[in-house]
């Protein structure tokens, strides 16, 4: 087996809560569709009114998918974020880092690895939550049928792999937003013990400076862009258009910010 | 015998301290060498540069390989241990034999396996769990599990009770045996290492105040355990220590004085700590 597969291991067992947190969600998730589908007769007797406007009628099914997705794309984007800015940090504080520095791996692997680990593994660990979320609907509306059906819609099994597909669709384009980011907290967290920190205080600090200081609020319009547009993916019908809408010159820039930071952070890892 | 390690005018500057100053040196299969200094001279610095973790001017070559550019290959063949445990206190046994197995390409987890098994330290436990003592030894049996060429110890004994420092020089007499090896080691127990070693680098403030290997060490110095009314003649000498007892003073002299003193008094080979506390205190 390649090497990077023991190294990926190694991440899941130094964080646990990776697994952990997607974990308890389901449990949590499936207690409550528990009680529901103990107490059928409430689900019977409970009754639902929307108001809207417009000739579309909302479809029920589907807003519960997206909530389920946006879910479990935030605590993706949130495990993905505390992921990076702990990763070195730790080796270093806890002294563990001679070791790791004494294993004949590159430190370009080890770069790729938790680039891979925070930027794919954790999305496809939290995509697992979606699945999971979705067959339990589809197994409950089998199971209890009409009730089900007529609270949420149909819930069918090409629609649960559909809603999975597309979410990880969604996260890969969260991924790809989220790689400058990344590269700058693993440089940051190197020599930092707060790298969050640095980095939300040093953006703000750079907009606040560029915008008030010297009237140029290019910057500040970028900065603002690239940092929101993970969030924005996750809320996005269409999120493609959200990659539009930022631009490609503000997209380069940030992939050529992305770059420089995992240079820096390649030659502080020496 | 091939050359596993090479060092040629390192030198490490911090800003205006110099650590390391001019150091040169070649090791070569089957040499141990005692790299000794007290805190401070530069012992640190120098594995530093040595593991590729520092920056330097000279050049380093271990197995061929430049420690800074070619540090994952080199990894392969060198290998370190130090007073301060660096195993990851959150894995378990099992676990970090496990990542060892995966990324290193000559470890042998079976062999690890067999030589814990013979020691108290169980695969189930966690690092943290376990005993400085332990804890070193773990670190000694994944070493000796690769098929490492060079060893770098930096006061591993340090904090041991006898009966682990005896079992730890036991495993590493036993891993030096069974192939081409070098092994650097670094510490102020200098009764304990001696009848290791080889060869020796003695550093002071950075510089080289001797290096050779241990024969022609011994072959260097000499004592003379002197009455004190001999003291001006031994003067004239230029001694580099002097111990008074009852009656009788003992001299540390250079071997090119050894036919004038031997008149003097009783002749003593010095052991390499009576040189070491020597030359650390000359010129203090």
């Amino acid at each position: 087996m390649h090497p990077s597969f023991f190294m990926l291991e190694k991440e899941l067992l130094e964080h646990k809560i990776v697994t952990r947190l997607p974990l308890f969600l389901l449990v949590f998730g499936l207690l409550i569709l528990g009680s529901i589908v103990l107490n059928t007769d409430s689900i019977s007797n409970m009754s639902l009114q929307f108001n809207y406007q417009g000739n579309d009628a909302p479809d029920f099914a589907q807003g519960l998918s997206r909530v389920i997705a946006f879910g479990a794309g935030a605590v993706s984007l949130l495990l993905s974020i505390m992921y990076l800015a702990k990763t070195f940090r730790k080796e270093r504080q806890e002294g563990s880092l001679m070791f790791w520095r004494s294993m004949p791996v590159s430190d370009l692997q080890t770069h790729v690895v938790k680039l891979g680990f925070a930027l794919i593994l954790i999305p496809l660990i939290c995509s697992l939550l979606v699945l999971s979320a979705e067959l339990l609907l589809w197994f409950i509306s089998l199971t209890n049928g009409q009730d089900l059906i007529s609270l949420l819609g149909e819930v069918s099994f090409f629609g649960v792999l559909l809603s999975w597909l597309m979410f990880m669709a969604k996260m890969i384009l969260v991924s790809l937003a989220l790689l400058p980011l990344a590269c700058l907290l693993l440089a940051v967290s190197q020599v930092s013990n707060s790298p969050l920190l640095v980095v939300v205080v040093g953006a703000y600090t750079l907009k606040l400076v560029s915008t008030y200081v010297f009237t140029f609020t290019s910057l500040a319009d970028f900065i603002r862009d690239i940092s929101s547009m993970p969030m924005a993916l996750l809320t996005a019908q269409q999120p493609l258009m959200v990659f539009v809408q930022v631009g490609w010159l503000s997209c380069l820039g940030a992939y050529l910010l992305g770059s420089l930071c995992l240079i820096v952070s390649l030659l502080l890892r020496k | 015998m091939s050359t596993l390690v090479s060092a040629a005018h390192i030198t490490k500057k911090y800003q205006s301290t110099t650590a390391v100053k001019d150091v040169s040196f070649e090791l070569q299969a089957g040499q141990v060498l005692g790299l000794l200094g007290h805190n401070g001279a530069g012992k640190s610095s120098l594995i530093g540069a040595l593991l590729g973790s520092l920056s330097h001017q000279g050049e380093i070559r271990v197995c061929g390989l430049n420690p800074v550019s070619q540090r994952a290959q080199l990894m392969s063949n060198l290998a370190y241990i130090s007073d301060v445990n660096v195993l990851p206190e959150w894995m378990t046994v099992a676990q970090i034999l496990r990542y060892t197995s995966g990324v290193h390409p000559s470890f042998d987890i079976s062999k690890a396996k067999q030589l814990l098994s013979s020691t108290q330290i169980a695969l189930s436990k966690k690092i943290s769990a376990l005993s400085k003592g332990m804890k070193v030894q773990l670190h000694l049996s994944i070493i000796i599990a690769t098929d490492t060429k060079v060893l770098i110890l930096d006061e591993p004994t340090l904090g041991l009770d006898l009966i682990y420092r005896d079992t730890f020089y036991r495993h590493l007499i036993e891993w030096f045996h069974d192939g081409e090896r070098a092994l650097i080691i670094a510490s102020h127990e200098v009764n304990e290492i001696e009848h290791l070693l080889t060869d020796v680098l003695m550093l002071k403030q950075g510089k080289v105040v001797l290096q050779g290997d241990m024969d022609s060490l011994h072959a260097q110095y000499f004592i003379v355990d002197a009455l004190h009314q001999h003291q001006e003649v031994i003067k004239q000498m230029s001694p580099i220590s002097s111990q008074a007892g009852l009656g009788s003073t003992k001299w540390l002299l250079k071997s090119q004085y050894r036919s004038q003193a031997e008149g003097l008094g009783e002749i003593i080979n010095p052991n390499l700590q009576e040189i070491f506390i020597a030359l650390q205190k000359e010129g203090v």
